[in-house]
């Protein structure tokens, strides 16, 4: 059996990683409001997606407003696609 | 975006459903159906100037730059002021990118097919009456099957019924019924239905 990701382990980056799987891109908001996060929240696990180099975040201005757009990086499509396959073997081998 | 592995299935249904519910989302502000019920309103009124006999020249360069851009004004800064600053933004893949092509593409396809109906219709008189009438109700019929099930959107199917029957029911009262609010009642109830909808679902989006 794999080893299991911890950083994409807990629920709430396992949330981002998966909705930046499906979709190209997405800004800070529209990931707030599909994942239902607090601004806090989703910053904190953003920064650490970020330091292991499985997000990658641009930020610019937007209409002299801040605005944070949000992508999965190649390392974190391998990452995220390996934890997937590591967790259904460790699902797969429960006895019945 | 990454298309999902065809042996992985249990990640790609909910994956799937992860990414068509991100999609979705981006309907619930009810600004396309305002915008569906306007291009309707559009034709009420064009049909109100042809019942006090204004010239087809005239009525189409009335409610031609009425149609082509009040809806589309409606919608983009409605998305801009309205859904992006709630919603946020996100752009989508390749998958729902290839999706939107086949739209446009089976879009205008079904369009040529009713100007070559009309055409055929000018020339040899083919396809008046009643049969004109079936095929322009199947094709904007077709048109709104494709774009709801392409877009995901299933307020459409129920919009492409709405609109689909006022072909034929303005055509009976055109010939039957002989009333002067042919027009009104063909257009226009399918209109208010749509923009109501609409709103209302507007209204939900701005209270969450």
């Amino acid at each position: 059996m794999g080893e299991v990701d911890r950083i994409i382990h807990e629920p709430a980056r396992f949330a981002i990683m998966a909705h930046l799987y499906v979709i190209a891109s997405a800004d800070f908001l529209f990931l707030m409001r599909q994942t239902g996060m607090t601004k806090g929240n989703l910053s904190s696990h953003m920064r650490k997606l970020e330091e292991a180099g499985y997000i990658e975040v641009v930020k610019e201005f937007v209409m002299r407003k801040p605005h944070t757009m949000l992508k999965l990086t190649k390392k974190g499509r391998t990452a995220f696609r390996e934890y997937s396959r590591n967790m259904k073997q460790v699902f797969a081998g429960l006895p019945a | 975006m990454h298309v999902p592995e065809k042996k992985n299935m249990t990640q790609d249904i909910d994956l799937r459903e992860l990414e068509k519910k991100a999609w979705t989302s981006y309907f619930q502000d009810g600004l396309l159906d305002i915008a569906l019920g306007m291009i309707m309103l559009v034709a009420v009124l064009s049909s109100t100037l042809e019942a006090i006999d204004i010239t087809d020249e005239v009525r189409v360069a009335i409610y031609i730059p009425l149609i082509v851009i009040v809806p589309p004004v409606i919608v983009v800064l409605g998305k801009r002021y309205i859904t992006i600053p709630r919603l946020g933004f996100a752009k989508f893949g390749l998958h729902r990118k290839t999706r939107n092509r086949i739209m446009i593409a089976g879009l205008v396809s079904l369009q040529l097919m009713l100007l070559a109906m009309l055409i055929l219709q000018w020339v040899y008189g083919w396809g008046s009456g009643w049969l004109g009438s079936v095929i322009v109700t199947l094709n904007i019929l077709a048109a709104f099957c494709l774009i709801a099930y392409l877009l995901d959107y299933r307020r459409m199917y129920a919009i492409g019924i709405l609109f689909a029957m006022s072909e034929p029911v303005m055509f009976y009262l055109k010939n039957y019924s002989h009333t002067t609010y042919a027009g009104f009642i063909a257009y226009g109830i399918p209109a208010v239905i749509v923009m109501v909808m609409g709103f209302i679902v507007l209204q939900r989006f701005l209270r969450r």
